[in-house]
């Protein structure tokens, strides 16, 4: 059998997502600059080799505010997507394991949360709870773990009538155990390819909500807020929201094709 | 009949989900820290006048009371007047619905041209080269967040070359839609890029099917082949595909509108949300949700015209 090689794609994405997680670890090492200290003598400066990415209004290094908004927004999406993931993944799991009522139940839930569109549920959660990161979280899980939830239910659905399951009952497993350690690795395979590209979805979202103000708020760098802000200085200084946006772009880029290599390589397996 | 006592049995199942949503906006509504009267009246508080409008809004009475009273309203499709605007709900959405919902169909039509262009250009071709790229612009398409590619596009085409207006609704029907154009294609970005992997999958999953070969076999032109036998049959996912994301798109046209200053429902959402108006924001939500639920039977029912083979049951 010819050996499945590494894609070329998935090599690409995988450096860049590498360098991004450098920037969002030791921010310091790719920026001199801090992301919060204002220059009142280099206001909307276009870029230069003092400044790469130019500054704001507030004479804010851009690109220092873009490398340290890394740290934020990658946070965002991966933690997003973690609690999101494990809760989808666990309710879906347990529901079709058990099925009947406790299946109806979820099934009835996931009914009303489909009624309510994903942006608009995620707005109100956050104008109720009022906006900041942690509510944005909050709201993002909240909404986030249904698609996990139904995902994996419909795999386990069809997973729990196949001759292993019946076999680890009549050992007398544990329910507990059954579903875990038997089941779940069996299921997790879509979920888990879907994770990776929610990562991307939860960082969009989470910069999405900071553009609309919900999010992350003023002096904090984060992709989203920065290209808000630089919204009221478009004419004057195109590089305030260009230059995040075009990052967020990459990193969701690297994260899609490395998801999809993942999920080929799963699937060579 | 059967189709029919299926469509029946599906809208009495929403009335319960309905009235399940019902209490959560309205929990949701009470959940809010602070008192609704302090926080609308802001600056003009005065004790006796935050007696009075919680006497308007109903928020003297029992907690009971109140929500039998959102349940009429509900009901009714009368849910008062907004607080902050000084006009019944019912006629801003009315009102504010017109912009959203051009806006949505004139995004939906530009996916389905992007899309279709580009779906039926990566499947069909033969060539890896030409799929590689389109799927390469796609994979960028849905990186790209909504609101950026509007802003920047409101620099190029609207404040540099000036080619369209740079944001607002303008009066008239051409002014209207000549508006639309910047933000339907900054939301057309990411339904496009998964509707053109749709297809693109579709057409080299049904490319390879024994109909197909046959009707080659059979001597009929590439064309009739390719319009008749492969691209009815992948309407089915991309319509349905195409419908849930047009959903979300009338639903969540916030951040476009947002960008573009168009005053829609997502623009009068934001509003509310932002001037804690509550009565709007409740009834918005819950407009918002029993459209959803509509949209979602139509398309389950919409299934079955696309593809006599799914039973409805």
């Amino acid at each position: 059998m010819k050996k499945k090689k590494i894609s070329i794609s998935f090599l690409a994405g995988g450096v860049v997502l590498l360098i991004i997680l450098g920037m969002a670890v030791v921010p310091q090492a790719f920026t001199s600059q801090s992301p919060i200290s204002q220059d009142m003598s280099a206001l909307l400066q276009a870029p230069s080799s003092a400044h790469w990415f130019g500054t704001d209004e507030l004479g804010r290094d851009i690109f220092a505010r873009v490398v340290y908004g890394t740290r934020i927004d990658l946070a965002i999406g991966v933690f997003a997507m973690l609690v999101s993931a494990i809760t989808g993944t666990l309710l879906g799991l347990v529901a079709a394991y058990y099925g009947k009522t406790v299946d109806a139940c979820l099934m009835r839930v996931l009914d009303v949360m489909t009624a309510f569109p994903f942006i608009i549920l995620v707005i109100a959660i956050v104008a109720i709870m009022g906006s900041g990161i942690r509510n944005m979280f909050i709201a993002i899980w909240l909404v986030g773990w249904k698609d996990y939830a139904k995902l994996v239910r419909s795999e386990v659905l069809s997973e729990k009538n196949i001759e292993y399951v019946a076999a680890a009952k009549t050992l007398g497993y544990s329910n507990l155990r059954i579903m875990l350690r038997h089941i779940l690795p069996n299921v997790i395979d879509g979920a888990f390819v879907y994770a990776i590209s929610d990562i991307m979805m939860c960082m969009l979202v989470g910069a999405s909500l900071s553009f609309l103000g919900l999010g992350v708020s003023a002096p904090t760098p984060e992709w989203g807020a920065i290209i808000s802000g630089g919204r009221t200085f478009i004419t004057r200084a195109w590089w305030i929201s260009v230059f995040p946006g075009i990052v967020l772009a990459v990193t969701g880029v690297a994260i899609s094709l490395v998801g999809k290599g993942t999920a080929d390589m799963m699937k060579g397996r | 009949m059967k189709e029919f006592n299926y469509i029946i049995k599906r809208i009495l199942q929403m009335i319960p989900a309905l009235l399940v949503i019902t209490v959560i906006i309205f929990a949701g509504m009470r959940l809010i820290p602070g008192d609704p009267a302090i926080t609308m009246l802001g600056t003009h508080y005065s004790d006796a006048a935050a007696e009075g409008l919680r006497h308007k809004l109903g928020l003297d009475q029992p907690l009971f009371f109140q929500y039998l009273l959102f349940l009429k309203q509900v009901l009714t499709f009368d849910f008062g007047n907004s607080i902050t605007m000084n006009a019944p709900v019912w006629d801003l959405f009315k009102q504010k619905a017109v912009v959203t919902l051009t806006l949505t169909l004139v995004t939906a039509i530009f996916t389905i041209i992007i899309s279709f262009i580009f779906g039926y250009a990566a499947g069909m071709s033969r060539h890896p080269l030409i799929s590689k790229t389109i799927d390469s612009i796609a994979l960028v398409m849905l990186s790209i967040p909504e609101f950026w590619i509007g802003i920047q596009l409101m620099l190029i085409f609207g404040l540099n070359l000036k080619l369209l207006p740079v944001g607002g609704w303008g009066s008239t029907w051409p002014e209207h839609i000549r508006s639309m154009i910047l933000p339907a294609i900054s939301g057309a970005m990411g339904t496009s890029a998964l509707m053109i992997r749709n297809i693109e999958e579709e057409i080299t999953k049904i490319k390879k099917q024994d109909y197909v070969d046959f009707a080659y076999s059979k001597g009929l032109k590439k064309g009739v082949v390719r319009n008749r036998y492969i691209l009815k049959n992948v309407m089915v996912s991309t319509v349905t595909l195409l419908s849930m994301r047009v959903i979300g798109m009338f639903a969540g046209s916030v951040v476009i509108e947002t960008v573009f200053a168009l005053p829609g429902l997502g623009s009068l959402l934001m509003q509310g949300i932002m001037a804690r108006d509550y009565t709007l924001v409740q009834s918005l939500v819950y407009i918002f949700a029993v459209i959803v639920l509509v949209m979602n039977l139509l398309t389950d029912i919409s299934y079955s015209f696309l593809n006599p083979r799914i039973r409805l049951e």
